[in-house]
Order: structure tokens, then C-alpha cells, then sequence
């Protein structure tokens, strides 16, 4: 599993490199690392089960960039992500996305501004299901 | 750096390689049975809200998934997925290789975890078996995709304007349209299929729809429709609409502007009219093909898909009335009228066409209702292995890095011989359902509520008042065997969200039929 100190690395790799974007108004970064790890229990007495009928588990890598670039018509916003690459390459082939598929809103206001409520919840996961192996499950 | 987009081609130029790879890896590793699923997909979409674009796309997509079946004494399964990128593209082989070794042990310990199990509850263990798949022929084949107007041909830039145009449209349909959503995508997709039997199956299929959500609203009056037009063709499906086959079409829409705009007009009528009323007992009720579609779905469709019925989705889809047990089911018994046909046909056009499904059968029709006597399920070669019957070609994932499923394909009541027109003509007093637009199935599909865009009641065998918000609701089997009259006007519908499966797969399938008369509770709105 990805740790969220390399997703962290890779989101301020992106701002950065998102900063120095001439025509970029402003962005949002969203990395994420995702494994779902599922062991799905069919017992039927009386037909023929596996018992545990589906282990499986579905991985995914990425991040997405929202972006609103300057145009002379207006504001023009777009979204692009890449999977499974949080190198500047990765950032890269994001943002060229979201810049060819930015399109002129104009109901558009921004992207959302922080809250001024702090976090508070941490640490709520149980660490074990991290490491968790299919036998375990 | 290779920073050129993923594309199609990509399997074509790998596809002998991985095929061969795969299969090595796969007897060194000595699994009993494995296979691969990898897909690219390019695709590009557009949406507008009330005449303004909001959102737009162009992307690619690459992911694989693998099933393995082992184990040392009893077998059982291990499947793996990821969802890959541009930078995968020089690595692919290892990558597969690490899933390969993934699910094998997921099946290694699966298997043990069996057998730990018959050894520990000796008297519940014995239901269970070996993981056998039922003996299929292997292919090896290449499907193209079929389009007159390539999804990647069409510049972006007239997707968002197409889709800002008919949001615009719809909105100036009537000042009471309160909000709208118009959507439309096309992309071309290519999955290459490799199992350790030999099986080799390249298929691309091209995939164009569009979706329009309405609202009108006048007064404390406010009427929701949403529907969709789509084929597994090319960007004409939108621009100019479908007639498949050509002359008498099953398959039928008008173009996208056209068909958004009728909806439209639709809303704004519905909230003019009243509220449907509820019956007190069961009324004559005809059925469109567009309501028949999703009687179809619900009642024919879904508890016929072998892994309900065999109750190993129990937990949270349900299970099918049509078997208790594999010595308790309906197979050769009379559930419905002798004017009720229904069967699966991945042959036919739409949604639900395919040649092959994602374990490299072939798909082929399977009657489900044959005069009303009830033949058989669609089905999957582990569930054929257990319910006996050949693997008839229904397993199918909406993205390779998620398990298949038992899916429907074209699921369909087959036309009749009354003409749809005589069908109301001969009623005295009952209602006319068109359109369909809501499911609320029973847990085992033994009874169903399906409302419906318009419903009209009809007197003296002429339509009358129309009415908003009405529905039907009724015994499944009690609505099959009243049936008295089935029409000749046999239509498609493109389904585009059928869901199923953890994680959720929402999936386009077909269904359809034609006019239907049987009796059913009316039930009503609120005023």
C-alpha cells in the first residue's frame, strides 16, 4: 500500500509544478491510492459452494487535477486525471487533459475555498486492515 | 518517455506476447485454470445543465483482471484486478505477471481455507466442491469494432457544443422546464481475452448514448423524466439516430436533439395532468415496449441469471423464485401464459450484442419462457458446472479489472400476433402504460411495482385521460399467465445502468418486447 506521506509528496510535487502554468487561474490536486480487498462467503447447504466464492481485490493509483485556465472568453474549467503514475510525467499528461477539456461555464464562481474549521478526526483506521493478508481474511 | 495517449492499438501490438507469457507463468506456476481480461478504452464525453457545458473529457482507460482456479486437494478460486496507465505501457507484462502470482495465491489459501473447513465442520463441508468450470470450445478470433462515424474522430469541442445546444433546446421547450441535464458519450473500446485452455479473443466495440434528465415544474405540480438513446456504434447513433436493422428496425430512436426535446414536451404535459389513481383490485393494463422493456428486465431478466437463482448473491441482490433447489425448480412448468415467449439473444442489436463473452464463450440465445412453460437460465461455465447445461455465453464485467458476473444481454418478450392497436381497441375499460421509469423488485423477483411516465385509461377501446405518476404493481407469476395478448410492434430499449455486483457494476444491457395485455393493480400518485 502507497503511504500518504509519498501521495502527500506527489500533490506538492504537482502544485508546483501547476504554479508555473502562465494561463492557470487556479488548480486542485487529488491523489489517492485505493485497494479493496474483499472476501465474499456463499454457503449453500444443499447446492454445491465454494465457500468463499469471490477472494478478490481491485487496485488503483492516480490523480486527478482540477483546473481553471484564463481564456479571452472567460474562465474555462476542466478535469484530468492519470492513473497509476504520480511522477511530474503523470502530473503532466493530467493537466494537458484538463486543458483540452475545459470548457467555458458561465455559472462558474471558483474552486472551493478552505473552511476555517481545522481537522479533527485522525487516525480513525485501524492500521491492521493495511497489512492484511488473504489468508488473514 | 513515451507521452502519446493509450490507444486501441495497443492490443493488437502486445496481444501474442501476453497470450504467451501469460500461459507460462500460469503452468509454472501450476494453476488448474487461469485467464486475463486486458482492455483499452478511448472514449471522450461531454454534459450541459439548463444551455450551459459544465464538464468535458477525452481520456484513455487500461486495466486487466485474472482468475485463477488451484489448490493442492480441492480447488477454488483467486481473481485480481488493477486499473493501469500510460506509464504501464512499457512494464506490462510484469505487471500482469505480479497479478498473476497475486491471484494464485489468493486461490492457494482459498483453497486451503476449504479444505481447513471440511475437515473442521464435517457436517456443513460437504456442500463444499471443487471449483469446476463446464467445458466450453476455445476460440481464437478477432472482432472488429463496427461504426460509421469513428468516437475518435469527433473533435471535443462539437461534443460540448452538441450537448450545450440540446440542454439549450430543452430548456426553451416550455418556461415550466426547471432544470436539465444532457450528456453524451463515445468511445471505442478493445479487450483481448487469454486462457490457459488456448483461448485468444481480441474484441473491440465501438459504444455511442446519450442521456437526458428533465424537470417541469408548475406549481406545486413537478414531473422528473429521464431516459436514454445508445448503441454499440458510432457517433451517427446521436447525430442522426439508429434503425437496426434497417427497414424493420428493432432498434429504433430519432436523433438525440429530437428525442431530448419529446421528453421534454413530455414533462411539461405530465404536470398538467392528475395524478394516476389506485385500483382496488387488479384492472386490465396494456404495456408499451418501452414499459414492456423494464417488465422485461425485472421479471424475466434478472431471475434468470443463474448465479441469483443459485442464491450466491443472496446477501445483497437477492435470489430468483424459479429455483428452490437444484431438485426444487420451475424448469418444465407452466409459469406464464401460452402467449408468453421470452428469451436472452446477444445476437440482436444494441446494448446487449456481443460475440463473445469475458470467458471467451461464445454467446448464443437461451429461451427462457416457451409458451409459457419455463426452459432455463443465462449462465456462466462455473454455474453451468454445478446446475448442468452448457455455458451459454452471459459472463460479463463492465470494466476487466472487476469479476464478471451473469449478465443479461438482449433479454426480451418475443412479439406475438395481435396488432398493438386492436390490443386497446378490444378493451373496454382498463389503462395504457407508455413509457417505463421506476423498479421496485421483490427480494426473490416474485412480485414487482414499476411506474411509468404516462399512464392514459383507456374506455371503449379509445385512449382517454392521461394521467401522472401511475404504475402497476403485481404477482410475477399471476402477471405472466394473464396475459391475453401480445403485440406484433417488438422494439429494443438501451437499459444504461443495471447494477449488480460488490463493487457495483453498472452496466448497459437490452431489453424490450412488444405491446403486453395482462391485468395488474393500478397504483396511483399523490395529488
Amino acid at each position: 500500500m502507497i503511504p500518504t506521506r509519498t501521495l502527500a509528496h506527489a500533490g506538492g510535487q504537482a502544485l508546483e509544478l501547476l504554479r508555473g502554468q502562465e494561463d492557470l487561474v487556479e488548480a486542485e490536486v487529488f491523489v489517492a491510492a485505493n485497494t479493496s480487498l474483499v472476501a465474499r462467503v456463499h454457503f449453500t447447504s444443499h447446492i454445491p459452494c465454494n465457500g468463499v466464492e469471490e477472494p478478490k481485490s481491485v487496485e488503483s493509483v492516480g490523480l486527478g487535477i482540477q483546473a481553471v485556465f484564463r481564456a479571452p472568453e472567460g474562465p474555462r474549467v476542466g478535469f484530468g486525471s492519470e492513473p497509476n503514475d504520480l511522477t511530474p510525467d503523470g502530473v503532466r499528461r493530467a493537466l494537458a487533459k484538463a486543458r483540452q477539456a475545459a470548457v467555458s461555464d458561465p455559472e462558474f464562481v471558483s474552486l472551493p475555498r478552505p473552511g476555517r474549521e481545522r481537522r479533527r478526526l485522525r487516525r480513525y483506521h485501524d492500521p491492521a486492515l493495511l497489512r492484511l493478508s488473504d489468508s488473514d481474511l | 518517455m513515451d507521452d502519446s495517449p493509450l490507444t486501441i492499438d495497443l492490443i493488437g501490438e502486445v496481444k501474442a506476447a501476453i497470450a504467451d507469457d501469460f500461459s507460462r507463468q500460469a503452468r509454472r506456476l501450476g494453476c488448474r485454470y487461469a485467464d486475463l481480461r486486458l482492455e483499452v478504452a478511448e472514449s471522450q464525453y461531454a454534459w450541459a445543465e439548463n444551455g450551459n457545458s459544465k464538464g468535458s473529457g477525452k481520456d484513455d482507460a487500461l486495466a486487466f483482471g485474472i482468475r485463477v482456479i488451484a489448490g493442492d486437494g480441492i480447488s477454488a478460486p483467486g481473481y485480481y484486478g488493477q486499473t493501469l496507465g500510460a506509464a504501464d505501457r512499457a512494464r506490462l507484462a510484469r505487471v500482469i505477471r505480479g497479478g498473476l502470482r497475486h491471484a494464485h495465491a489468493r486461490a492457494i489459501a482459498n483453497a486451503r481455507g476449504k479444505s481447513a473447513a471440511r475437515t473442521a465442520f464435517p457436517s456443513l463441508a460437504g456442500a463444499f466442491c471443487d471449483s469446476r468450470l463446464a467445458a466450453a470450445p476455445v476460440h481464437r478470433d478477432t472482432v472488429p469494432a463496427v461504426f460509421e462515424v469513428d468516437p475518435r474522430a469527433v473533435p471535443l469541442a462539437d461534443i460540448v457544443a452538441f450537448t450545450r445546444e440540446i440542454s439549450s433546446a430543452v430548456k426553451a421547450t416550455a418556461p415550466t422546464i426547471a432544470f436539465n441535464v444532457i450528456a453524451a458519450i463515445t468511445q471505442i473500446s478493445r479487450e483481448l481475452f487469454v486462457s490457459t485452455e488456448g483461448a485468444l479473443i481480441d474484441q473491440a466495440v465501438a459504444l455511442t448514448q446519450g442521456t437526458c434528465y428533465v424537470v417541469a415544474q408548475e406549481g406545486a405540480v413537478t414531473q422528473e423524466l429521464y431516459d436514454a438513446v445508445g448503441h454499440q456504434r458510432g457517433w451517427e447513433v446521436l447525430s442522426r439516430g439508429a434503425q437496426d436493422p434497417p427497414g424493420v428496425p428493432m432498434l429504433s430512436f430519432p436523433d438525440f436533439r429530437t428525442f431530448a426535446t419529446t421528453l421534454a414536451g413530455d414533462a411539461v404535459r405530465l404536470t398538467r395532468a392528475r395524478p394516476a389513481p389506485t385500483t382496488e383490485g387488479e384492472v386490465t393494463v396494456v404495456t408499451d415496449p418501452h414499459f414492456t422493456a423494464l417488465v422485461a428486465h425485472e421479471i424475466i431478466g434478472h431471475p434468470t441469471e443463474l448465479d441469483r437463482a443459485l442464491k450466491m448473491e443472496t446477501g445483497y441482490a437477492g435470489r430468483s423464485w424459479l429455483l428452490r433447489s437444484l431438485d426444487e425448480t420451475q424448469v418444465g412448468k407452466q409459469i406464464a401464459s401460452p402467449l408468453v415467449t421470452a428469451f436472452s439473444d446477444p445476437s440482436l442489436p444494441g446494448f446487449g450484442q456481443y460475440r463473445y463473452d469475458h470467458e471467451g464463450v461464445p454467446a448464443r440465445r437461451v429461451v427462457h419462457i416457451d409458451r409459457g412453460i419455463f426452459q432455463g437460465f443465462m449462465n456462466s461455465r462455473q454455474t453451468a458446472a454445478i446446475f448442468g447445461g452448457e455455458p451459454n455465453g452471459h459472463w460479463k464485467a463492465t470494466d476487466p479489472s472487476l469479476i464478471p458476473l451473469i449478465r443479461m444481454s438482449n433479454t426480451v418478450f418475443a412479439r406475438g400476433d395481435h396488432d398493438p392497436r386492436d390490443i386497446i381497441k378490444q378493451i373496454d375499460h382498463g389503462y395504457y402504460l407508455v413509457g417505463h421509469r421506476t423498479p421496485s423488485i421483490a427480494e426473490s423477483r416474485e412480485n414487482f411495482r414499476i411506474s411509468a411516465m404516462k399512464v392514459y385509461e383507456i374506455r371503449n377501446g379509445e385512449l382517454g385521460q392521461l394521467f401522472r405518476d401511475g404504475g402497476i404493481m403485481a404477482d410475477s407469476q399471476a402477471y405472466l399467465r394473464q396475459v391475453d395478448a401480445v403485440g406484433t410492434d417488438f422494439r429494443l430499449i438501451p437499459i444504461p445502468n443495471c447494477g449488480k455486483g460488490q463493487p457495483m457494476q453498472s452496466k448497459r444491457v437490452g431489453n424490450g418486447g412488444p405491446t403486453l395485455r395482462s391485468r395488474a393493480i393500478l397504483t396511483g400518485g399523490a395529488a
